[in-house]
């Protein structure tokens, strides 16, 4: 009889989970959102994705709480973000570095952990290019001395990047690859390191993201010499971009945000509601760009489709530079 | 079997594991270390001083003297650690499971209730309190992000 | 004088009801952060940037710093008491406090403690305030070279922490520099000992193998006989440090201000760097060094000093340049940018307001910490008192939510329990873990700095003594070396007076 008893007590209770989980996808979210941001604090993406979680906040009713879960260049917290429960209350800072990490795991080989359709793409708000930026005293006075300088001492020219194949030095290698120069490599910890070695004159350049080296360009530690992208940035409208100077190497740092692949539509469609009013907030876009960055809204789909295409780029490059690897 | 011996016997050990791993790694040369360099010069460093203490461990240090490892004690001495492990353990395992609150609350009881011997309802009440109290103040207070029961959300 | 009038200025606006507020309530959770071993500086700092959207930028750093600080204060509070590092700066605390609370002295050990942080504390930001610029600018030209030849130095000071022979220290030394080569290369992105486990990608984390060495294995240890402790009876004379304990410390709290101080500029995590080489010195410097580890004040009261003091100047390239130079400082950057404010080279000149208030409440901060902390010190000593079988749960459960709250993993949990199986180990077979723990933390940045200064000479070794830094720090090292080895070989007091006796 007891057993009986219990039996259909455990039930009740089950069903009664089970209940409770339709009711909230009506009236989702009912419950705080747990952002998990794949990138250890302090760096660029993690401002941004605070940024976003604060004005976030208005739009969902429930506080966003931002999580880190670092590890192996963003793969640990993407690990945990796609086997999360599907309910819309875990979501997961997407950026570039999911690119990055996937192609540079099948680069070398290995399968990597997970993959780019363990996630629905809610959307991305920045598509930042990066910097050419030099130590303030530096001879080079614009991006050709420097490329000339380089094409005359093959492989003299030092470069530092805050990480191998991470998101400032495979712009470089881009670069370099499409422009036919060759140069050294320096991989430092962090983009703050990174930064450093330039303004302490160590290396002769480096691509770093505009929220970090702008303030140094102001204040006369270091100069810019290009953007490496396709536009040119509003906040230093005088200084070139690639496409102005006919070289064909693009490279974006963008952030955007990334549910579990089995996410319900109706709350998928309700977070990129969110999303999109949050990039079009005035107080998150004067987050932004007040360090100098741009918002600069896509799509779910779009995004996919974006990393479609930068995934074919990144995979040339990763299997280049594994080449080039030694292998004594 | 001295306790220099021992601990002898695990750098060599550890030593060979390090030497047979990174045989696949590049080396480099001195002037250009690769990956390789320090993990290999530091394996053959302990299996070096795996070695030498070994040999020497039979001399014996100047007016120092040999520990001998008394097993059986040690295996008495073990007991109450090991079960502490073990717990600790399974708690290990299910806290992403069953959330914070469950898991601490059972961890801290077990051990009250198993190794310090308490009876019955102070283990229960004791591990109520800290499991709550800890939960409240991690969780609530230090808003320290603990996993939760996905049944039951706490 | 300009500095004196903006620092009055800086007092006026830090002196309002509401940033004293903030201020209040940033070292109150600081300390409490702390004093849990696992969470450290860091976390406390990035879980409480959204209570600080509400608020204008200057009380908002306000309060961030005033964490950051106060995690410095509390840090020393577990590895005093119970030998479980609160965070990374206070293993070396671990080594001398704990011997002294074993002693009964735990009372006069946090007193010390908490009063050389005010001291180092309250210098370094006197340093801030009148050197930043010139600091900052002097920290730019420490690249891979001079980082590799400071950590020279502190690896040949580490030759002499073995406290029993030299046979028990140097393998542990060994086994800690393989171990932390666990993980991917930076350099060239190949990994190493992982066995495909992505987890281990970075390497293994040092707080949980800290924690567990120290911390877990002590308790192994301690429950294996019996769950009966003897509780001490606490009486406030022995919460005070005795008269000569206050005159002992005077010279380590000054020289570790200093020395940590200067530390502090280096990028990376300085303030564990600053502890470990106050601690060295302080043992260098000792008529008995031998007695360092049985619980001598100096070996308290210099590391927690420049530790605090590290602290301080750790914000110096931040502020002057807007670049941070450890992960605690990026973080107060970041809370700055969703604020609205640019740190960079123009910060001071741009916001002088925020940055002079901020100094102002940095002055303030470590006042109310060191009125916060003297008392705290009873408190924390007659915890002590809760009998170990109802404690020592409480204690593990401490160390599991502090580990797991550093990254949210399970992995760091398995870590902790495996390095605390392996420090009962070693500390049965009477190995020291203390050396294998600092190994592993100068281990991986040496070999990095090694490898990206030959990277950047193409292989040359003439880049480590190019610059005139790096030139005077090697010539150093090789001093130092030279010293210790003649210290070793010099016969000693023992040796002299039996050869006197053989004599006649």
């Amino acid at each position: 009889m007891r057993k009986i008893l219990g039996f259909s007590v455990f039930t009740l209770v089950c069903c009664l989970s089970l209940m409770i989980g339709f009711i909230q996808a009506a009236d989702y979210p009912t419950k705080p959102i747990t952002l998990i941001n794949p990138m250890p604090p302090g760096g660029t993406l993690d401002v941004q994705a605070r940024a976003w979680a604060a004005v976030a906040e208005k739009y969902f009713g429930q506080p966003v709480v931002v999580v880190n879960k670092p590890g192996a260049t963003g793969m640990v917290g993407a690990v945990a973000g796609a086997k999360a429960q599907p309910d819309g209350y875990t979501l997961t800072v997407a950026s570039v570095n999911f690119t990055n990490a996937i192609e540079w795991e099948l680069a070398n080989g290995r399968q990597p952990p997970f993959n780019y359709d363990d996630f629905i793409y809610i959307g991305s708000f920045t598509m930042s290019p990066t910097l050419v930026v030099v130590p303030y005293d530096s001879p080079y006075k614009s991006l050709q001395d420097l490329m000339q300088d380089a094409k005359a001492k093959p492989g003299q020219l030092v470069y530092c990047s805050g990480g191998l194949y991470g998101m400032s030095h495979l712009p470089i290698a881009i670069f370099a690859n499409a422009a036919g120069l060759k140069f050294r490599h320096v991989p430092y910890k962090g983009g703050g390191p990174c930064l450093q070695a330039v303004v302490g004159k160590h290396v002769d350049f480096a691509f770093q993201y505009p929220p970090t080296s702008l303030p140094l360009m102001r204040g006369n530690k270091l100069r810019v010499l290009a953007v490496a992208g396709a536009r040119k940035l509003k906040s230093i409208p005088d200084i070139p971009c690639f496409k102005d100077l006919g070289i064909n190497a693009e490279y974006y740092g963008w952030v955007g945000i990334a549910a579990p692949k089995k996410t319900p539509t109706p709350i998928v469609e309700k977070l990129r509601e969110a999303t999109k009013k949050t990039a079009e907030d005035k107080a998150f876009n004067e987050m932004i760009e007040k360090p100098g960055d741009e918002v600069y809204y896509l799509h779910g789909d779009e995004v996919m489709k974006h990393i479609q295409k930068e995934a074919k780029t990144i995979s040339e490059i990763d299997q280049e530079l594994v080449k080039e690897a030694p292998k004594k | 079997m001295t306790k220099e011996r021992g601990a002898s016997i695990i750098f060599l050990i550890v030593g060979l594991y390090g030497l047979v791993l990174c045989r696949q790694l590049p080396l480099g040369d001195w002037r250009d270390p690769g990956p390789g360099f320090l993990p290999f010069g530091l394996s053959i460093l302990l299996i070096a001083s795996g070695v030498l203490w070994l040999i020497w461990g039979k001399k014996g240090e100047e007016g120092k003297k040999k520990e001998k490892i008394l097993w059986r004690e040690a295996g008495k001495k073990l007991l109450t650690p090991a079960k502490i492990l073990a717990v600790t353990v399974v708690f290990i395992l299910l806290l992403e499971r069953t959330g914070y609150l469950l898991t601490s609350f059972l961890y801290v009881f077990i051990l009250f209730f198993g190794i310090s011997r308490f009876p019955l309802w102070v283990a229960l009440g004791l591990a109520l309190i800290i499991g709550l109290g800890s939960w409240y103040f991690f969780g609530g207070i230090l808003s320290v992000p603990l996993p939760r029961w996905n049944l039951f959300n706490f | 004088m300009d500095v004196l009038n903006n620092l009055l200025d800086g007092f006026q606006t830090a002196l309002s009801f509401k940033n004293i507020y903030l201020c209040l309530l940033g070292c109150v959770w600081g300390t409490m952060v702390g004093v849990l071993p696992g969470i450290g500086p860091l976390a406390g700092i990035t879980l409480l940037i959204p209570a600080t959207f509400g608020l204008d930028p200057t009380g908002g750093i306000i309060m961030l710093a005033g964490i950051y600080y106060g995690a410095m204060y509390g840090g020393s509070t577990t590895s005093i008491l119970m030998n479980i590092p609160g965070e990374s700066a206070s293993v070396v605390t671990c080594l001398d406090g704990y011997r002294m609370t074993l002693k009964g002295r735990g009372g006069a050990a946090l007193f010390i403690s908490a009063w050389g942080s005010w001291v180092g504390g309250t210098l370094s930001v006197v340093g801030l305030m009148f050197l930043t610029p010139f600091l900052a600018n002097f920290a730019m030209k420490f690249g891979p070279p001079e980082m590799f030849a400071i950590l020279l130095i502190a690896f040949i000071l580490l030759g002499s922490l073995g406290k029993g022979s030299f046979f028990r220290t140097i393998p542990m030394v060994f086994l800690g520099l393989l171990i932390s080569t666990i993980g991917m290369d930076p350099l060239t992105g190949t990994l190493r000992f992982t066995h495909g486990v992505t987890e281990l990608y970075d390497g293994i984390d040092f707080i949980p193998v800290a924690m567990g060495a120290f911390g877990v294995s002590e308790i192994l240890i301690a429950t294996e006989e019996s769950l009966v402790r003897i509780t001490h009876r606490v009486r406030l004379r022995e919460l005070l440090p005795t008269r000569e304990e206050l005159r002992a410390s005077w010279g380590p709290i000054f020289r570790g201000s200093g020395l940590g101080f200067l530390i502090g500029l280096l990028p990376g995590s300085a303030h564990v760097l600053a502890s470990f080489v106050s601690y060295m010195t302080e043992k260098r410097l000792a008529k008995r060094p031998e007695e360092f580890g049985t619980g001598r004040i100096e070996g308290v009261a210099g590391p927690e000093t420049a530790n605090n003091a590290a602290s301080g100047s750790a914000m110096i390239p931040f502020l002057g340049l807007g670049i941070p130079t450890g992960p605690a400082p990026a973080v107060m950057m970041i809370a700055l940018m969703i604020h609205g404010v640019r740190p960079g080279p123009l910060f001071i000149s741009e916001h002088s307001q925020i940055f002079w208030a901020l100094i102002a409440s940095m002055y303030i901060g470590n006042v109310i910490l060191v009125i916060l902390n003297l008392p705290l010190v009873g408190l924390f000593v007659n915890m002590l008192r809760v009998p170990f079988r109802i404690l020592f749960p409480i204690i593990l459960l401490i160390c599991l939510v502090g580990t797991y709250s550093v990254n949210a993993s399970t992995t760091d949990l398995i870590v902790l329990l495996c390095f605390g199986v392996f420090g009962y180990v070693f500390r049965k077979l009477q190995y020291d873990v203390t050396s294998f723990i600092l190994a592993m933390i100068l281990g991986p940045v040496m070999e990095m700095t090694f490898r990206q200064s030959l990277m950047r000479s193409a292989g040359s070794f003439s880049i480590f003594w190019e610059s005139s830094i790096s030139l005077v720090l090697m010539v150093a090292s090789g001093l130092l070396l030279l010293w210790n080895i003649y210290r070793e070989l010099r016969p000693t007091k023992a040796t002299w007076e039996s050869a006197l006796k053989e004599r006649g």
